[in-house]
C-alpha cells in the first residue's frame, strides 16, 4: 500500500539548511515569498505586512472521527 | 391470574387477555413463535414483525442493529495538503461519514494480521479499501474544466477509478440492457428490471436537476468561482485483486450505483474550494463496529413498537362513529353498515377496528365521555412492529438476517461458558 509516495518539488524541511528561508504566502495578494532571519516582514509583489506560513507538505495522519 | 392493571408516567398499561398467553409459565399454550414481513415503503427501509418473544430479545435484535453490525468505513486518513476552508480534523470527520457501498462480509477485520518483518498491523486488500482525494480549484470555470481534465489522464494511468467512472460504465450496461429488453418487448414487460434499478434512475434524474441549480447560483455575476468537491471526486484506488473482486461493470450490493467500491452516494459535499485551494489525501476504510463510532452503523434507525390492541367494548354508532373515524389514523376505524337487529333499533352505521397497525396510540376517543366508555386500548407486549431503516451499504433485510446471526453467537458463547463452568465444578 502506497502511503508513502509524497513527491512535491519544495523543500520537505526535515534537516535542510535553513538558508533557502520559509515560504510564507501574502495576506492580501496571496504572493509566495521566502523569507529569512532578519528580512523585513513584507510582501515583496506588494508591501502588505501579514503573511501567513504555509503548511506543512509533511504527511499527517488523522483518524476519520 | 386475574388480568390486572397498573398505572406509569406515560398512562395505564392493562394486560390483555391474548398477552396473558404470552406468560409461559402458567399458559398451556403459549403464542407461537413467529416472524412476518410487513411493508417495504423503499429498498432502504424495512417494516416486519415479531410475535411470541420476549421484550429483552426485541431489544437485544435492536441494539445490535444498529451498534454490532460491522461495516466499511473510512478510518485512517494521510493528508499531504489541504489549503481549504475546511480543518483537517474536520475534513477527516466528514470523510469518515461517508457510507461505502461495499459488502462488510467480504473483508476482514483490520488488525488480526501482523506484518512478520515489522510487527506493525497489516494492511492487505482483505481488511482495506484505499480512496484518494487530489482536488484543485482554477481560477474560473475553464481553467477549473482544463485542469480537471489534465488530473483525469493522470489517475487514469494509475489505474484510479472515480465517480465519474462508475457512472459511465453503469450508463452503457443500462442502455445496452435498454436496447435488449426493447428488442424482446413482447415476451417481458417492466417487470425485469430490479427495484433497485428504478430507484436509481429516479435518483440520478433527480441528482441532475439538483447539480443544474446549484451550478447556478454559484455562477451567477459577481461571486468568485467556487469548486464544490463531492464524494464523486474521491477515486478509488484498487488493491491487489480488488478489481476482479468488484468489477465496475457488477451491480454492487446495497443501494449505490453499483460497481467497483464506491460511496453510496456520488453528490455528498465534502468541501468547497476557492481558486488556488487543493486538498490532496489518502483514506483509508477498516472495519468496525457501530458501538465503536456511528459512521459504522448499518441502519439511520432500528427501532420498534408493541402491536396496538383495541377492543370495541360497547358498540358505536352513527355520528359518534363517524367522529372516532376522523379523529383516528386512516383506516384503524372504518365504518360498516348495521345488520338487521341493529336496523330496527334506529341505527345505520357503527365502527370496526379494521388496520390497527396503523395505530398510533393516541388517546383522542377518551376526548369524548361516551367513546371513552366504548373503547378499551392497551399494547400486546409480545407483539413486535420493527422498523428498519438502511443507510443504503447493506439491504435491510440483510442487516436483520446479520442481526440474528451476531446474537446467535452471542448466546453460543453463553452457552460454552456454562458449561464450561459446570464441567468445572463437577470435575
Amino acid at each position: 500500500m502506497n502511503t508513502n509516495t509524497q513527491t512535491t518539488g519544495a523543500p520537505a524541511g526535515s534537516g535542510l539548511p535553513v538558508m533557502r528561508g520559509v515560504e510564507y504566502r501574502c495576506g492580501d495578494c496571496g504572493a509566495r515569498n521566502m523569507i529569512k532571519g532578519g528580512d523585513p516582514v513584507r510582501c515583496r509583489q506588494c508591501g502588505f505586512r501579514i503573511l501567513y506560513k504555509t503548511r506543512t507538505k509533511r504527511l499527517i495522519q488523522f483518524e476519520a472521527r | 391470574m386475574a388480568p390486572h392493571q397498573s398505572n406509569t408516567a406515560l398512562g395505564s398499561y392493562t394486560v390483555t387477555p391474548t398477552s396473558l398467553r404470552w406468560d409461559n409459565s402458567t399458559s398451556p399454550t403459549p403464542t407461537p413463535f413467529s416472524i412476518r414481513p410487513l411493508s417495504r415503503p423503499n429498498p432502504h427501509e424495512l417494516s416486519f414483525e415479531l410475535i411470541g418473544v420476549d421484550v429483552s430479545f426485541a431489544n437485544a435484535l435492536r441494539r445490535i442493529m444498529i451498534s454490532e453490525i460491522p461495516t466499511m468505513a473510512l478510518e485512517h486518513v494521510y493528508m499531504w495538503n489541504n489549503t481549504s476552508l475546511i480543518h483537517d480534523e474536520v475534513l477527516c470527520h466528514r470523510l469518515g461519514l461517508v457510507p461505502l457501498n461495499v459488502d462488510p462480509r467480504l473483508f476482514d477485520e483490520f488488525g488480526i494480521e501482523v506484518e512478520e518483518e515489522t510487527g506493525e498491523l497489516a494492511s492487505t486488500d482483505r481488511n482495506t479499501i484505499v480512496f484518494r482525494l487530489h482536488v484543485v480549484c482554477g481560477g474560473n470555470e475553464k481553467e477549473d474544466e482544463k485542469m480537471r481534465r489534465k488530473m483525469e489522464k493522470k489517475w487514469k494511468m494509475e489505474g484510479l477509478v472515480s465517480g465519474a467512472d462508475v457512472e459511465s460504465v453503469q450508463a452503457k450496461l443500462k442502455s445496452k440492457k435498454k436496447r435488449h429488453d426493447d428488442s424482446d418487448e413482447e415476451e417481458e414487460e417492466e417487470q425485469d428490471p430490479s427495484v433497485m434499478d428504478v430507484h436509481v434512475a429516479d435518483d440520478a434524474a433527480k441528482s441532475a436537476i439538483r447539480l443544474h441549480n446549484v451550478k447556478q447560483t454559484i455562477d451567477s455575476a459577481g461571486r468568485p468561482f467556487t469548486r464544490h468537491v463531492y464524494t464523486r471526486d474521491l477515486l478509488w484506488a484498487p488493491q491487489g485483486d480488488q478489481l476482479a473482486n468488484f468489477p465496475l461493470h457488477s451491480s454492487g450490493v446495497g443501494s449505490g450505483l453499483g460497481g467497483g467500491i464506491r460511496p453510496i452516494s456520488e453528490d455528498i459535499l465534502l468541501a468547497k474550494l476557492r481558486p488556488g485551494q487543493v486538498i490532496e489525501l489518502e483514506a483509508h476504510a477498516r472495519k468496525g463496529v457501530g458501538k465503536d463510532h456511528a459512521k459504522f452503523s448499518p441502519v439511520a434507525t432500528a427501532s420498534y413498537r408493541l402491536m396496538p390492541h383495541i377492543e370495541i367494548i360497547k358498540p358505536i354508532y352513527d355520528e359518534l362513529a363517524e367522529e372516532l373515524v376522523n379523529w383516528f389514523e386512516p383506516g384503524v376505524f372504518t365504518l360498516v353498515p348495521v345488520d338487521t337487529k341493529e336496523k330496527k333499533e334506529g341505527y345505520k352505521q357503527k365502527a370496526v377496528v379494521s388496520n390497527p397497525y396503523a395505530c398510533t396510540m393516541s388517546r383522542n376517543y377518551m376526548r369524548n365521555a361516551e367513546l371513552k366508555e366504548s373503547i378499551r386500548m392497551s399494547r400486546i407486549p409480545n407483539h413486535f412492529i420493527f422498523n428498519v431503516e438502511s443507510v443504503g451499504m447493506m439491504e435491510p433485510a440483510v442487516i436483520v438476517a446479520e442481526a440474528l446471526r451476531i446474537l446467535k453467537e452471542k448466546c453460543e458463547k453463553v452457552v460454552e461458558l456454562a458449561d464450561g463452568a459446570l464441567a468445572s465444578m463437577e470435575g
